[in-house]
């Protein structure tokens, strides 16, 4: 428990910036909304008509703004790549904030094994990324009812919170994982954030694609598309997959940081 | 010079695999997509002819002509490069300017006969000198690209300036990076730093092209040099290049007082 609450107080202070940024992203983007139902009826059936390659240009790959919730949609992109940002780092930091501090020597002497302080400092700060969602979601739900929108969303914008929370757990599980697995700290950090502009450049990639099947997989970016999302379901094959990279991570994360050589670089 | 040379050895990995990483981009968007774009063209002009006038004016908002062209799909694919261009300059800035930081070895640097100031010239050298020879090779790959596919009357010097946007935004980045690693106490992870200092800028910019709110375009830095103006009227606005250099000038005055004037702790 003593582990768990001294995690909890160092990852305050970024928390509480990075949930500063949502802030912004959140309310600026849905304080602007009101004026903003372009389009209309059949608007959709109008950009379906086109070239993938153009939609994504022009940036309407599956949105339909001239509802409140597309222009959601929209949104919602940028905050989950902000929580999967976030992410990475909480993984990274979670494994290698002893290191990079030097101060390994001090809590890794401890009369207690390696997976129980990793497994205590892991949950601390998925505490946080699960935080960071419901932030996500409490901002939405509390943007929308100060500048009485009147549109009946919260189970939707439940959904996109769930959808990010899922996307950010697999950063988070591979941040933790590249973390033990790399040479030094840095290195580590590196591998993960590669990671993200990776499945990003996959991403835009795939909404180009007239069938971006298989590159879908590859990108957590895309699993939850905002249509999907918008008629009110998860789909199911891609949370299995989330879960899924995420345990295996975890796993492999625990296994390597048992037999990881402790050292300060 | 040793401070410079030293740096140079310390980057020039990085700032090699950044060159590639963004020469690739530009060349898969410009060589492979943009041809597979421009095709797309006739596809959209027979659907645009069923849809009822107002529909082609939401989607469009300019003429097919500026869409199609070459500065237009450049000025999408900017966004990414603009990403990635950012992404390395903070990479560097950051590197850089808390290297020693980083290592807890600043009384170590700090104690050489070399005044402060000097020191943080030449770290900002060693920078620029990466970011010139990027972009030298940049501009040159572009501006080949560009000769390869315009379709329309060639506009060389247009191309050319367009193409050093991603400079200047790099510039104004590096200087960001310089004063959060001047300032920060800590920086545990170069690369970490570097992707929310992107990220972030990405995100401001987005913002302000979805709100369309003029007064956010001073906080866009990917947007203070506007491509797509470049390439059609062959230059940048003014007010927002005024507000880019006012920031990397008095950014980089800042980090270089904090530089030479901060306490140095042994550990």
């Amino acid at each position: 428990m003593n582990i768990i609450r001294r995690e909890l107080r160092a990852g305050l202070k970024p928390f509480l910036f990075w949930g500063i940024g949502l802030f912004v992203l959140v309310f600026a983007g849905i304080a602007k909304s009101t004026g903003l139902t372009a389009g209309g009826e059949g608007f959709t059936a109008f950009t379906e008509s086109f070239p993938r390659v153009v939609l994504a240009v022009v940036g309407m790959v599956g949105v339909d703004i001239s509802t409140f919730g597309g222009y959601y949609a929209v949104l919602a992109q940028y905050a989950v790549i902000l929580t999967a940002v976030y992410a990475v780092y909480l993984g990274n930091n979670a494994v290698s904030r002893e290191s990079v501090d030097k101060t390994y020597e001090f809590v890794f002497t401890k009369p207690r094994a390696r997976s129980f302080i990793l497994l205590r400092k892991l949950l601390s700060a998925g505490v946080y990324l699960a935080a960071f969602c419901t932030l996500d979601f409490l901002f939405s739900i509390a943007a929308i009812a100060t500048l009485k929108l009147n549109e009946a969303m919260t189970a939707k914008i439940a959904l996109f919170a769930i959808g990010a929370w899922l996307i950010g757990l697999v950063f988070f599980s591979m941040g933790a994982f590249f973390a033990t697995v790399a040479k030094n700290t840095e290195r580590g950090a590196r591998y993960g954030n590669i990671l993200i502009l990776i499945c990003f450049v996959l991403g835009v990639a795939c909404d180009m694609m007239e069938n971006g099947g298989a590159l879908k997989f590859l990108s957590p970016f895309k699993y939850f598309t905002s249509r999907d999302l918008l008629e009110g379901r998860l789909d199911w094959p891609y949370v299995c997959i989330c879960l899924f990279v995420a345990a295996a991570a975890l796993f492999a994360a625990f296994r390597c940081f048992e037999r990881r050589d402790l050292n300060a670089v | 010079m040793n401070v410079y040379l030293f740096e140079l050895r310390r980057i020039w990995k990085s700032a090699v695999s950044w060159s590639a990483i963004l020469l690739a981009l530009l060349i898969v968007l410009m060589a492979v997509v943009y041809p597979m774009y421009y095709s797309a063209r006739a596809e959209v002009e027979a659907a645009l002819a069923g849809f009822p006038p107002q529909f082609a004016a939401a989607f469009v908002g300019v003429s097919l002509d500026r869409i199609f062209s070459y500065g237009g799909f450049y000025a999408f694919g900017y966004l990414y490069l603009s990403l990635l261009g950012a992404i390395m300059a903070a990479v560097l800035g950051l590197d850089l300017f808390a290297r020693e930081k980083r290592a807890k070895c600043t009384d170590f640097l700090m104690t050489k006969p070399m005044r402060r100031i000097h020191l943080f010239a030449a770290k900002a050298l060693a920078g620029l000198t990466a970011l010139i020879l990027t972009n030298a090779l940049f501009l040159l790959v572009s501006f080949l690209l560009y000769r390869a596919q315009e379709q329309g009357t060639l506009q060389p010097g247009r191309a050319v300036l367009a193409s050093g946007a991603l400079f200047f935004t790099q510039l104004v980045i590096f200087a960001v990076s310089a004063c959060i690693a001047a300032y920060a106490k800590k920086i545990r992870s170069t690369s970490g730093g570097a992707m929310a200092i992107g990220f972030g800028g990405f995100i401001l910019t987005a913002l302000h092209s979805i709100l369309e709110e003029d007064a956010l375009r001073y906080i866009a830095p990917y947007k203070y040099f506007d491509v797509s103006l470049a390439f059609s009227e062959g230059r940048f606005e003014t007010p927002y290049v005024v507000t880019a250099a006012a920031v990397t000038i008095s950014l980089l005055f800042l980090s270089a007082v904090k530089y030479c004037t901060s306490d140095v702790h042994a550990v």
